[in-house]
């Protein structure tokens, strides 16, 4: 029979595995959007502050990046992409896509920025107005 | 207005529902009576613009969890809210073709309408003046108009600039009540790609543009109030309308009777109120909705004025419908798969969701359980509806020729185009149909039925201005000097 120490040691070690399992996840999810927008955005870089709050944001607002969160922790781990069914591979290129839509549509990428600025400003979620192509002269 | 109490006994219009069918009905009824007074009733809220986008959603009330269903599972999108449709609609305005109406003479298909395109006309005319619709002049080889568009044209993007220099007598600027310019009710469409809920209140609804409706002291709603049954007088005069409104059954006597909940519960009102038509609840239809992604090689797009700008058609009209459905193709402008991720590359890439005309089937139907509740029986779409996609699948690269397509690729087909049609369709006869070209019922003759559920075949555009159109023109026929 388990004595209580074991017991405690027990449910130490497997909080402890939970607590680090989840930090793995969430900490490996942020990792892969970052990698998504440094991939497709060679040579610029991010302010912070406002990145961090692209990634809150996305999370927040759709169903699918909480499924990609455990695909961002072992992405961290391995190169788990050339393991993937092609089906799969496109739903995470589908997924790469609305990643970076979503952050260049809501920053200031497109608009009419100093020549030479790398750094891209995520300024929040583009509701209104959304295209930043659309031309509405008559 | 919008009434917080039990409305007088008596009404010489009820009115059931108030999505595109009822309100077009009752403005027509407001210029030609504008004393007359009408009670509408609601099964839904009422739900401010601004609450609709705070919330992100048009109703509370799903649509699927008002009706049982059996057969295939097929989802039926609609707006339970006062509006209906009008809340929710994307807003694209194309007129039918004029073929679509005489389609069983032409091609062998289906039955034709009991009116002609040019019947309708000048209600569509009179439609798009209520909506300030944005349209092409030059559409006017497709579908002949006796009066210019309220509002230019949306921009054309560039992928539908080289279309139309190609194809000039095939693509054109899609008609929109999406506003072009800005008037007193709506500004300007900014593309905001989210019509559903448009953040800025640019496309027609019944809060920016039927205020007079729902200010009007004469014009009395009451809304979440659930309509139970149509009570007859006799066989052929409805005399009362029994709903079910703050947990208690009502009635309220009426003169003339305008059904226009659905084209799945205004049947279902009228099989719990003892009606046996023949083809009463049948053939329930919408179009079959595909969408491809065109990948562009070196051509940057989307430089259009509002979330899809072109129409193209190409698979539309023609010999071929003896066998396989016609095909509207939408041209849009926004980004549903997102930009491309090739550095540079963003917008090369084409967003086509086209609509396939379906084939009536009698056996997808609505009917009531033993409760009441609508029942849908959906057994699928028909091989008329499947041939036209594998040819449009197989064809569509020789139409996009003028592009510089790299790659089209298959997203499928769309689990619904949000237009539920078919069940109460019009027709000459009490045979072939439940209503006379004038959308009254052949036998009850103070009931009149509006709103897409009176179509007799499916075409393949959006068919909420011709539920306008229709319902202009069903109130002129009963209450203007033609009655």
């Amino acid at each position: 029979m388990m004595n209580r120490r074991t017991f405690l040691a027990l449910g130490t070690a497997a909080g402890g595995a939970i607590v680090l399992g989840t930090a793995l996840v969430v900490d490996g999810y942020r990792r892969w959007v970052m990698s998504v927008l440094r991939d497709s955005l060679p040579g610029h870089s991010f302010e912070p502050a406002s990145l961090a709050r692209f990634i809150d944001e996305y999370e927040s607002l759709h169903d699918e990046a909480r499924k990609f969160r455990l695909f961002g922790a072992a992405e961290t781990l391995l190169e788990a992409r050339s393991l993937l069914p092609q089906r799969t591979a496109e739903r995470i290129h589908n997924e790469e896509r609305q990643v970076l839509t979503e952050f260049l549509v809501g920053s200031d990428f497109f608009q009419n920025r100093p020549a030479g600025v790398k750094t891209i400003t995520y300024n929040g979620r583009a509701v209104v107005c959304r295209s930043p192509f659309a031309v509405f002269d008559l | 207005m919008i009434i917080d109490e039990l409305p007088d006994r008596q009404y010489p219009v009820v009115v059931v529902g108030t999505g595109f069918g009822a309100l077009f009905f009752v403005h027509k009824l407001l210029q030609l009576q504008p004393a007359t007074k009408v009670l509408m009733l609601e099964r839904g809220p009422f739900r401010s613009w601004e609450t609709q986008v705070a919330e992100g959603h048009n109703s509370h009330i799903r649509s699927d969890e008002t009706f049982k269903a059996t057969g295939i599972p097929k989802f039926w999108n609609f707006t339970i809210a006062y509006g209906g449709g009008t809340n929710c609609w994307g807003a694209n305005t194309p007129r039918m073709h004029p073929n679509d109406f005489r389609q069983g003479t032409l091609y062998g298909r289906g039955q034709d309408w009991p009116l002609s395109y040019d019947d309708l006309e000048p209600y569509y005319s009179a439609a798009e003046q209520i909506m300030d619709i944005s349209g092409p002049d030059d559409l006017h080889r497709i579908t002949p108009r006796s009066l210019p568009y309220p509002q230019p044209p949306h921009r054309l993007s560039a992928v539908d600039r080289i279309m139309k220099t190609a194809q000039p007598d095939m693509h054109f600027a899609l008609p929109s009540a999406r506003s072009r310019v800005a008037t007193k009710q709506r500004p300007q469409c900014c593309a905001s790609f989210d019509c559903e809920h448009c953040p800025i209140g640019a496309k027609f609804t019944v809060h920016n543009g039927f205020a007079h409706i729902m200010d009007a002291t004469n014009v009395l709603t009451l809304v979440e109030a659930e309509v139970i049954e149509l009570e007859r007088s006799s066989p052929s005069a409805i005399s009362g309308v029994r709903f079910r409104w703050r947990g208690r059954e009502h009635r309220v006597g009426c003169d003339v009777c305008v059904l226009g909940a659905n084209a799945i519960h205004s049947p279902a009102i009228l099989l719990r109120s003892g009606f046996d038509d023949p083809l009463l609840g049948r053939g329930l239809n919408e179009q079959l909705g595909v969408a491809v992604e065109v990948l562009l090689d070196g051509l940057d797009s989307m430089d259009g004025s509002t979330i899809s700008t072109g129409a193209n058609y190409a698979f539309y009209d023609g010999p071929f419908r003896a066998e396989r459905g016609a095909i509207f193709m939408v041209f849009d402008n926004d980004f549903p798969y997102g930009l491309r991720k090739e550095f540079g590359r963003w917008r090369q890439t084409l967003s086509i969701r086209s609509a396939i005309a379906d084939e009536l089937n009698d056996e997808n139907r609505v009917s009531v359980n033993e409760q009441g509740e609508a029942v849908v029986h959906y057994v699928g779409n028909s091989a008329y509806t499947e041939r036209a996609l594998e040819h449009y699948l197989e064809h569509l690269p020789q139409v996009l020729a003028p592009l510089p397509v790299e790659r089209i690729v298959d997203k499928g087909l769309r689990r619904t185009q949000s237009h539920v049609q078919g069940t109460l369709r019009m027709g000459a006869r009490p045979a072939d149909s439940v209503v006379d070209d004038g959308q009254i019922h052949h036998h009850v003759r103070n009931l009149v039925v509006v709103g897409t559920s009176v179509m007799p075949t499916c075409p393949p555009v959006q068919p909420s201005l011709t539920a306008a159109a229709l319902s202009l023109r069903a109130a002129d026929l009963m209450f203007g000097a033609q009655s």
